[in-house]
């Protein structure tokens, strides 16, 4: 594992250089935060592996020799530099003076300046570095996206691991949620599990009601018998994300969700049916739509009902981004995404049923191994 | 600085117990914030936050994103309106977090939240920001700047952030509880500290206590072995070693009020007695907290504390860091003292109210050493907000 993370990191900078070359880029910056977003890549620890803990941090790519990581605070910098080999780290009160001082004291400036992490840079600091940077600072927010968007089977790897703990903290859950027990003393039980089973964090939400609008984050609610357990849970492994999405009753099942998840189980099997190399992202939402819209549910396909039909998870590419009738991304194999029918029913309130999904040469296939049905909990 | 690992969402308990910070105490910090527009000449305040830096849009509105960011717009007469980033299904929910009655969705808002803010703005008047420039992200930024470019606007982050420097008892109270849960999560360390647990293992514990009671969210921060001469940082699967020592930085937010604890636990089943080096930071810290309060008898304990921090690093053969920082509803927030180099000449004002936390890091291979503890900045003194008498430096006998 060790040996094969060292070739896809050299790998990746192979690629981002030769991206570079083609956008006739003197080099690239690429902008991280200390504030981590599920749906978005991370750039810096696609590229160096660095799992992020400065406020601010700007990876320097040149077209040879190794990257420089300027990260602020300069404390910072002794933990960083013991993590990574891949980039010389330099802790600095300010990461933007730095990097443009020392390319302006250069004898041969760079004309076209790479750029990626517009989107997650605080405003005036992109303003302050677009003026302070010798050259044309082209923003490409795109460029290693499209590098990471087929994963590799080290990263599908990782992503399996991470579904494996997903599935594994859903088995937890199953066998801990009993009435009088609250949401967030549920939650805490599930992190727990996660964290010792080796997720570096989650994306976890966990809620119980007799009739949800929607999914949130758990509050101090005492569970009920026959309440309607919503979670999911989205531990990440080596910085790749899973996710599985479940449905569960305290307390024996009643015929009319039975009969309604079923409508979501089709609608799921539709979305993965869908899921070919070459299709549109669109095709895979629409394919669930349809389904919706024949058990008669068609105008609730639509927020604030439900949000998307799935999406790509971070911290490598997220594309193909969410899955909605607009998004005109193509699928491609080794694409990860997340497919998730959840949605609002009138009858039931909102249910949910998803999990981490790989796009292959024959099709869509799921990474998790938790039966997709409405499971109920005995007490 | 001690920075952590931010989560993807800050999934702890999400609530308002209109019980620890009322809506009358919300409504009374509004009152001060309009009284400081009114002498500044401001129509509206527009107010930036994050799941991460929430402090300022949180003071004015409760509201803390558990994801994303969120925008408050505080006109100066009329309610306040509050755009979370979050789509339209998730409001119903965000609207039991916060005072504000007004709550819109601002995702997929990149290119029209100023015209957005516009139909709130009055027609004249000169618009403040709050952590606009320093915290939101350049999209939504420049689409803001562009739809008021015709409108005077005025950085106004530091006179608002003075505002909320000195606590209120009602703060303090809810400051004080999120400590005593802190307490109980270094119990639970010490409870299932022994040779062979991994750093993991501890970490997870005092996360897990931390959210069993209640906290909206937690950082865990450790050193043991071979690092403990080198830094602060996430728990890795390591072992703590028969004699050996871990030092833990614990903070957790309960009630969006932020308080941390850091100790020094020392693994030593035979009952050693604790090492000079030990003994004499111990006093040090002890010596800190006595002479600490507000004004200047709180910046002469700051300068002797750094002297003796200096002597006892040099004496030691050790490298250290020292400061004293401010908590509350951000882990971060003002005011900064340095206790070490050129930067601890410099005073920031101390004053009654202030909950500061000061921070004192030993590096020193198998010697490493971690206080720190929140304490209410008074008049002639300072009080501890944890209810235990606990010594900061530990031996488990």
């Amino acid at each position: 594992m060790e040996t094969n993370h060292h070739q896809e990191y050299g790998k990746r900078l192979q690629q981002t250089r030769r991206a570079m070359t083609t956008h006739e880029f003197d080099l690239l910056f690429v902008y991280g935060s200390g504030k981590r977003d599920m749906l978005r890549m991370d750039g810096i620890r696609y590229l160096v592996g660095l799992p992020m803990v400065a406020d601010h941090a700007l990876l320097r790519l040149e077209h040879d020799g190794a990257p420089t990581l300027y990260l602020s605070p300069p404390s910072v910098a002794a933990y960083a530099q013991a993590q990574t080999t891949l980039c010389n780290v330099l802790g600095v009160n300010d990461v933007v003076e730095r990097a443009a001082a020392e390319l302006r004291e250069r004898k041969s400036p760079a004309r076209r300046i790479g750029f990626i992490g517009r989107a997650v840079m605080p405003g005036a600091m992109f303003a302050s570095l677009a003026a302070a940077l010798p050259g044309e600072v082209c923003v490409e927010e795109n460029l290693l996206q499209e590098i990471g968007k087929q994963k590799s089977a080290w990263e599908i790897e990782c992503v399996k691991r991470a579904q494996e703990v997903a599935d594994h903290g859903f088995a937890h859950l199953r066998n801990v949620a009993r009435p009088g027990m609250r949401e967030f003393e549920l939650a805490a039980e599930l992190e727990r599990l996660l964290r010792m089973e080796g997720a570096s964090d989650n994306f976890g939400l966990v809620a119980a009601s007799p009739h949800h609008q929607a999914i949130h984050p758990p509050t101090a609610r005492k569970l009920e018998a026959g309440d309607i357990l919503i979670s999911e849970l989205s531990p990440e492994c080596e910085g790749y994300f899973a996710q599985l999405c479940r449905t569960l009753v305290l307390g024996p099942p009643i015929a009319r969700l039975r009969g309604r998840y079923e409508v979501l189980k089709a609608a799921f099997d539709a979305g993965l049916a869908a899921a070919k190399p070459g299709a549109f992202a669109a095709e895979v939402a629409e394919s669930i739509n349809a389904v919706l819209r024949e058990a008669g549910y068609g105008e609730f396909c639509k927020p604030p009902y439900m949000r998307s039909r799935g999406h790509g998870l971070g911290q490598g590419s997220c594309l193909p981004g969410e899955l909605e009738v607009q998004n005109k991304v193509e699928l491609a194999e080794g694409m990860t995404f997340v497919l998730h029918p959840n949605q609002y029913l009138p009858e039931t309130g909102y249910m949910m049923l998803g999990e981490t999904c790989v796009v292959t040469s024959t099709g869509g296939v799921s990474l998790s191994s938790v039966e997709r049905t409405l499971f109920a909990i005995d007490f | 600085m001690i920075k952590t690992y931010e989560p993807v969402v800050r999934h702890g308990l999400a609530g308002w117990d209109r019980k620890k910070i009322s809506p009358e105490e919300l409504q009374q910090r509004l009152s001060r914030i309009r009284t400081a527009m009114r002498a500044r000449k401001l129509a509206v305040l527009i107010i930036h936050g994050d799941a991460r830096q929430y402090g300022d849009l949180c003071y004015a509105t409760h509201f803390a994103p558990m994801v994303h960011e969120a925008v408050a717009f505080i006109p100066r007469e009329e309610n306040p309106v509050l755009y979370v980033g979050v789509g339209p299904r998730d409001i119903p929910f965000a609207r039991k977090l916060t005072a504000v009655e007004e709550v819109h969705p601002l995702a997929r808002l990149e290119g029209e939240i100023g015209l957005r803010l516009r139909y709130w703005l009055p027609k004249q008047g000169r618009v403040g920001l709050v952590n606009v420039q320093e915290s939101m992200r350049a999209p939504l930024y420049e689409s803001l700047l562009a739809d008021l470019s015709d409108l005077p606007l005025e950085p106004c982050t530091a006179w608002y952030r003075e505002l909320r420097l000195g606590k209120t008892a009602a703060e303090l109270a809810v400051m004080r509880e999120a400590t005593q849960r802190l307490d109980r999560c270094v119990e639970a360390i010490l409870g299932a500290l022994r040779p062979g647990v991994s750093e993991r293992d501890l970490a997870v514990e005092a996360d897990y206590v931390a959210r069993r009671q209640g906290a909206e969210d937690c950082r865990v921060l450790v050193t043991s072995g071979p690092d403990a001469d080198r830094f602060l940082r996430p728990a890795t699967v390591a072992p703590i070693a028969p004699q050996g020592r871990l030092l833990v930085y614990v903070a957790l937010a309960f009630e969006r009020y932020w308080s941390e604890l850091g100790s020094t636990i020392i693994l030593s089943p035979g009952g050693a007695d604790l090492s000079p080096a030990d003994d004499e930071l111990s006093r040090l810290y002890d010596k800190l907290r006595q002479g600490l309060a507000a004004g200047d008898a709180g910046q002469h304990a700051l300068r002797k504390a750094g002297k003796a921090l200096r002597l006892h690093l040099d004496a030691h053969q050790a490298t250290g860091e020292g400061e004293v920082q401010g908590i509350g509803l951000d882990r971060e927030e003002a005011p900064l003292q340095p206790l070490l180099g050129a930067a601890a000449e410099t005073a920031a004002p101390l004053r009654p109210g202030m909950v500061v936390s000061p921070r004192i890091l030993r590096f020193a291979a198998g010697a490493g050493a971690l206080c720190a503890e929140p304490l209410v900045l008074g008049e002639s003194g300072c009080e501890r907000l944890s209810g235990t008498e606990r010594v900061i430096l530990r031996s488990l006998r």
